[in-house]
């Protein structure tokens, strides 16, 4: 699936039990781009990208991705784009302890009542598995793996529903510096093979070469992008 | 949006073969909390009504004063051998006075493990039994065996076998009787499986009451202890006989009067309703020298017992099957708490919430569900195999 765009316009989201509030009043990306949001801990980077992801609802404002207007959408609804178009890299990972490699990637397959796990599914898992190294990891569990590897598993899952945005809430957050470096290549990589938007949050300077554009939330927050 | 069905299966299986252990126990205390009531149920059901059908067939039962379970237990299904005994003179009585038709039981030895019935023929027609081979017994020192002891002593018509003597060092005692083998009965499915069954005349031989041996003005005169006119003594060098043989049927002879030989019990058959209240009175239980009972009343007092007990083992099994459940349901409620953070991963992805409530469920379902298989699987066993153990054990 080729990338789609991405537009938030006027977006407000308030936690109802902290003070903090997230206004975004305008942030574009065009089909196929790379963006890092940057910022300091608790300035509201997962939470923008959780309602990029429609995991979150604004209290006003909207996200839009290519046609769809996610934040508009029913929460089935929602939870049913975000399965079939958009890519989550978690920082912690969100693998399944009890479901080996090769189930970890396939899960949105497992969990969908629309997505069909066909034999092409699988070659695509073989396949990415192999692009990124990590086909003797298929049938072990997370367990068994380094941060590295499941962090590569974790991309490959964001990545087998051929999405056309991906969201990577730092996915490096918990490799070392070298680890660090290689994942954010990969995911460049493999974003790009895909032709997939990427939205990379990062607080990590060092990471933020090879993105189109980088964004600091702050500012985000009080000027257009 | 509706969950994805073969996901969900497919996610949860993973799951429990990831927690097979604790299924497994899971399964096994929540089948045994559903089998044991319903298998208590089942086989009491069973038991009883295999019970029943014996002893509403008898219509009366004459025995002396005593314990009428035991004495249906004695005459009905031969394991309860020591009850008191009633003379023989009372049941031929019975028969002189009103005609009814009087079976002796003396059901108190043994062969080789099963019960000797010493009774009369009229006993075969009664519990229509027929014999599978051979004939019934034609004369003293005979018997006829139920198919269950031919199976498991191999016997036939034509072989013999020993009672066994009540006990060793009593030398005085139950002699030791080689009885011949005239018949096998054919499978009736009741305790006259069980039993070897002889003349009632046989059973009084191997009490000691009669017996054969050899004539007495045979002997040498050194074993000649006392004689005066009719009267002779002798000492232990004379000898008895083990075995009623036609060459030897002669010298069998009965001491003291036969009115007084004892009974264990006798099936009575009056010929009408009339002649059976008649002797229901007269034979009243704590009035008279011998006691009448219906073997249905009887059991129908034992079952009444049974079932108050059944159903208050069933009540606590229950209770035990509710707190089982409960404690059931705790560990779900906890496991599903130690699983929050994957279904919270599920929900980021973007599963259906449809889906995520069949993951939690499922561990569930599968359990009570597999429960609810095994307990009905045995259950339907037992439905059919107790029954065919009842016959097969002749109870």
């Amino acid at each position: 699936m080729p990338g789609v765009a991405l537009q938030i316009r006027d977006l407000v989201f308030r936690y109802t039990t902290e003070r903090f509030a997230l206004r975004v009043p305008r942030l574009d990306l065009s089909a196929g781009e790379q963006i890092a949001i940057t910022g300091p801990s608790g300035c509201g980077k997962t939470t923008l990208l959780r309602l990029a992801s429609g995991m979150l609802t604004p209290e006003s404002g909207s996200v839009r991705a290519g046609e769809t207007v996610i934040s508009s959408l029913p929460e089935a609804a929602r939870r049913q784009f975000r399965l079939r178009h958009i890519g989550l890299v978690f920082q912690t990972f969100e693998l399944v302890p009890y479901l080996d490699g090769r189930d970890n990637i396939l899960l949105p397959y497992r969990v969908s009542s629309e997505l069909r796990l066909s034999p092409e599914v699988h070659a695509r898992a073989e396949a990415l598995a192999d692009q990124t190294g990590i086909t003797h990891l298929l049938a072990q569990s997370p367990a068994e793996m380094s941060q590295g590897e499941r962090q590569r598993i974790a991309l490959c899952r964001a990545l087998i529903t051929q999405p056309g945005l991906i969201l990577a809430d730092e996915p490096t957050g918990s490799l070392d510096p070298q680890n660090q470096q290689r994942a954010v290549a990969l995911l460049h990589d493999q974003a790009r093979q895909a032709g997939a938007t990427l939205i990379m949050v990062t607080h990590e300077p060092s990471l933020l070469a090879g993105f189109d554009r980088h964004l600091p939330l702050p500012e985000l927050q009080t000027a257009s992008a | 949006m509706n969950g994805n069905l073969a996901g969900i299966f497919y996610l949860g299986s993973r799951h429990l073969a990831r927690q097979r252990g604790r299924v497994v126990l899971l399964v096994a205390a929540l089948t045994l909390s559903l089998f044991l009531p319903l298998a208590i149920t089942v086989g009491v059901n069973a038991v009883e009504k295999h019970l029943r059908a014996r002893s509403v067939s008898t219509p009366l039962l004459l025995g002396a004063p005593g314990s009428q379970l035991e004495l249906v237990f004695n005459a009905l299904y031969f394991n309860k051998p020591s009850v008191p005994v009633l003379p023989f003179g009372v049941s031929r009585e019975i028969a002189r006075e009103t005609g009814a038709t009087v079976i002796p039981i003396h059901a108190k030895f043994q062969a080789r493990g099963f019960r000797i019935v010493g009774t009369s023929l009229d006993y075969f027609r009664f519990r229509g039994l027929a014999v599978a081979e051979g004939n019934l017994m034609a004369r003293l020192g005979d018997c006829v065996i139920g198919s269950g002891v031919a199976k498991r002593l191999g016997l036939k018509a034509g072989d013999r076998i020993v009672s066994t003597p009540e006990q060793m060092f009593d030398i005085a005692g139950v002699y030791p009787l080689r009885m011949r083998i005239t018949g096998v009965l054919r499978p009736a499915g009741t305790a006259d499986d069980q039993a070897v069954f002889c003349d009632v005349k046989t059973a009084w031989v191997i009490e000691g009451i009669a017996h054969g041996h050899q004539e007495a003005n045979q002997q040498a005169s050194s074993a000649v202890l006392e004689a005066d006119g009719n009267h002779i003594a002798l000492d232990s060098s004379i000898y008895e006989f083990q075995e009623v043989t036609p060459e030897n049927i002669g010298s069998f002879h009965f001491h003291g009067d036969q009115s007084e030989f004892p009974l264990t019990a006798a099936i009575v058959i009056a010929p009408d309703a009339k002649t059976e209240t008649i002797l229901m009175g007269r034979y009243q239980p704590g009035r008279a020298k011998a006691w009448m009972h219906r073997p249905g009343v009887a059991m129908e007092e034992l079952f009444d017992t049974v079932f108050r007990v059944r159903d208050f083992v069933v009540a606590a099994l229950a209770v035990v099957g509710v707190c089982a459940l409960l404690i059931m349901g705790l560990v779900f409620a906890l496991s599903n708490r130690l699983r929050a953070d994957e279904f919270r991963y599920l929900a980021n992805l973007g599963a259906p919430a449809a889906t995520i409530r069949g993951l939690v469920g499922f561990e569930a379902a599968f359990v009570i569900a597999t429960s609810a298989i095994l307990a009905t699987a045995g259950t339907l066993v037992l439905l059919v195999a107790v029954p065919r153990l009842l016959v097969h054990f002749a109870v």
